[in-house]
C-alpha cells in the first residue's frame, strides 16, 4: 500500500484527477465530504488531504510515501525529500514585485513582505543584497501599498492582482509547478510500486 | 544479578549488541569531552554540513563548542599508529539542529571509525561491519552505496565548472531531480549522463552495468571496479538488501571513495551514514586515509516500543 499527500483544494483536485488517469481510484475523493483519509485496496493506493503547505512535511516524516506539492512550497519547506516528477500543472512564478513607481535605495536594506521567508532570504542572500523580512499570511499586496514593505516576494499567476493595486514584477526568481515528492527512506523498501506510479503520471502528463 | 537484556529500550539492547560486534571486530572504545575549540567546527563547517553550533566561552575568552559530531574530534585527537590502523568505536551525544531548524537536540550517536593506510579489503570490511549493524537493529533493512569519486568524475565530465552551478547540480542529484538538472547546469553542460543516473533504479547489478558504461577516464573506471569488489564481497545473505543508489552525495572536498547509507524499514529517515573521508585528513594536514560511520540511535524507541509483557 503507498501512502499519498495530496494538497487539498484545486491542485490536489487536479493531481488527483492524473493519478486517476494512472489507475489509482478511489471513487468517493471526488465527493464534496469531510473525509481526509481516502484508501483503495485494490488501487493499492491511500490518499491523505492536508493542507498544501503541510505536504512536503507529511512526507519528509514519512506519515506519506508521496506526495503533491508546489515548487513554492517545497522549496519554502527545505524538506528532504526526492523530487521525482514535474507535474506540469499549477503553473505560476515566484516573483519579486513592487509598487509601479519604486525605485530601490541601495543605501539600506530592503524591505520584504512575504509568505515564503525562506525562498525570500535564499534569493536576496545569492544576489549578496540585504533584506529585512516580514513574514505575512495573506494579502500580500497591501504591504508595499501601506508603505509597510519595499517589495514584496509572491507567487504571481496572470499578473492581474498586481496590476490591480498599481503593482509590478521587479524579478522573476523561479517558475512553479507542482512536483511528486518522495519520502527518501519508503523509496528504498517501496522502489518497484513508487517507480510505477511515476511512470505511469509520467506517460499521463506527456499526452 | 543477571540482567535481561531483552527487557532492555531498543536503543540500549543496541548499544549492547553493536558494542560487542564492534569489539569482535578489534576496535577499541573511544571516550571523548563533550566538548571542542569552535574553531575546529568553524573550518570544517562543510563537512558538518550545517553551521550550527552550540558556542560557549571558556576562561580566558577562548570559544568552545558542545560537539555537534564525532569523527572531526576523533581525527584530531586520536594517534594513529605507524603501523596498521587505528580502530575506534564511540557511543557518544551530539547537539545539532535538525532541518535547518533553531531548536538544538541532545541525539545519541554510536559508531567507529578506521584510521591509517587502509586497503581495498578494509573498506570492504567496514561496508560490511555497517551492513551488519543494520542487520542487528532489523533484519529489514536496505544498505545504500554510491562512490564520491564516481559522482565527482561524472560533474567533471558534464562540463559545469561553476562552483554555484555545481551546488545547484548536486541538489537536483541528491533530490532525483532530473527535470531541473539541465536548467541548474546551465548552457553548454551535458547532463544526459547525470540525468540516466537520477532516473536509474537502484538494484546493484543493474547500477553497476550502467556504471561501466559511463566510466570513460580512469577515475570513474576504477570507482565502477571498486564497487564491483564491493558488491561480489556481500554474501547471499545480504546482496540482496545492498543497493547502489548514486543520488547519495557527500562533500566532494572531504570525501571521496564509497559512500553509504543505512536504513530500516520501521524508521523513515536515514538511520546510519559513512563513508570514505580522505579529504578531511588531508585538510587537517595529515596524510592517512580514513573511513568510518554513524548510527543515530537515540529515536529508535519511538519505532521499536517495549512490548508491555516484554518490559515487565
Amino acid at each position: 500500500m503507498i501512502s499519498i499527500a495530496l494538497p487539498k483544494g484545486r491542485l490536489g483536485n487536479k493531481a488527483y484527477r492524473i493519478l486517476e488517469q494512472c489507475g489509482y481510484t478511489v471513487g468517493e475523493l471526488s465527493d464534496d465530504s469531510r473525509k481526509l483519509v481516502f484508501e483503495n485496496e485494490q488501487s493499492g493506493v491511500r490518499y491523505f488531504l492536508v493542507k498544501p503547505s503541510d505536504v512536503a512535511i507529511y512526507v519528509e516524516y514519512g506519515a506519506a510515501d508521496i506526495g503533491v506539492v508546489g515548487k513554492d512550497v517545497l522549496l519554502e519547506s527545505g524538506a528532504d525529500v526526492y523530487e521525482l516528477l514535474d507535474l506540469g500543472i499549477g503553473k505560476c512564478r515566484m516573483c519579486v514585485a513592487a509598487r509601479e513607481d519604486y525605485v530601490e535605495d541601495t543605501g539600506r536594506a530592503t524591505v520584504v513582505a512575504t509568505k515564503f521567508p525562506r525562498v525570500a532570504r535564499r534569493y536576496f542572500m545569492d544576489t549578496n543584497r540585504e533584506i529585512e523580512v516580514i513574514k505575512l499570511y495573506g494579502s500580500i499586496e497591501l504591504a508595499p501599498l501601506l508603505g509597510m514593505s519595499d517589495v514584496i516576494v509572491d507567487l504571481v499567476e496572470t499578473g492581474t492582482t498586481l496590476k490591480e493595486n498599481r503593482l509590478k514584477v521587479t524579478e522573476e526568481i523561479f517558475p512553479v509547478s507542482a512536483r511528486l515528492i518522495a519520502n527518501k527512506a519508503a523509496y528504498k523498501f517501496k522502489e518497484n510500486e513508487i517507480r510505477e506510479i511515476v511512470g505511469r503520471m509520467k506517460e499521463v502528463t506527456a499526452k | 544479578m543477571l540482567i535481561d537484556t531483552a527487557a532492555l529500550p531498543k536503543d540500549e539492547r543496541t548499544y549492547l549488541e553493536l558494542g560487542a560486534l564492534y569489539e569482535k571486530r578489534g576496535y577499541a572504545l573511544f571516550k571523548m569531552k563533550k566538548f571542542e575549540e569552535y574553531s575546529l567546527y568553524l573550518d570544517n563547517k562543510n563537512f558538518l554540513g550545517s553551521e550550527s553550533v552550540l558556542t560557549f566561552q571558556g576562561f580566558g575568552g577562548k570559544l568552545f563548542a558542545l560537539k555537534p559530531d564525532v569523527t572531526l574530534s576523533i581525527v584530531k585527537n586520536a594517534r594513529v599508529p605507524e603501523q596498521g590502523n587505528l580502530k575506534l568505536y564511540y557511543r557518544e551525544s551530539v547537539y545539532r539542529t535538525e532541518r535547518g531548524g533553531t531548536d538544538f537536540k541532545e541525539i545519541n550517536q554510536m559508531g567507529l571509525e578506521c584510521i591509517g593506510a587502509l586497503t581495498d579489503a578494509d573498506v570492504r570490511d567496514i561496508c560490511l561491519l555497517a551492513a551488519e549493524s543494520l542487520s542487528v537493529i532489523d533484519g529489514e533493512f536496505v544498505f545504500a552505496v554510491s562512490h564520491m569519486g564516481f559522482l565527482a568524475a561524472m560533474l567533471d565530465e558534464c562540463g559545469v565548472r561553476d562552483e554555484e552551478r555545481r551546488h545547484k547540480v548536486i541538489e537536483c542529484v541528491r533530490a532525483r531531480n532530473a527535470h531541473d538538472l539541465a536548467a541548474a547546469a546551465g548552457e553548454g553542460a551535458d547532463t544526459s549522463a547525470l540525468a540516466r543516473i537520477i532516473e536509474a533504479d537502484t538494484d546493484f547489478a543493474s547500477v553497476l552495468a550502467l556504471v561501466g558504461s559511463l566510466a570513460k577516464g580512469e577515475a570513474a573506471s576504477s570507482a565502477a571496479a571498486e564497487l564491483k569488489a564491493l558488491y561480489d564481497s556481500f554474501g547471499d545473505s545480504f546482496r540482496g538488501r545492498v543497493k547502489l543508489d548514486l543520488s547519495i552525495v557527500n562533500d566532494i572536498d572531504y570525501y571521496n571513495g564509497i559512500i553509504f547509507q543505512g536504513y530500516v524499514s520501521r524508521v523513515p529517515k536515514v538511520i546510519l551514514s559513512g563513508g570514505r573521508y580522505d579529504g578531511l585528513l588531508a585538510r587537517i594536514g595529515k596524510g592517512q586515509s580514513a573511513m568510518g560511520f554513524a548510527l543515530n540511535l537515540g529515536e529508535l524507541n519511538a519505532f521499536y516500543p517495549r512490548e508491555k509483557e516484554e518490559a515487565l
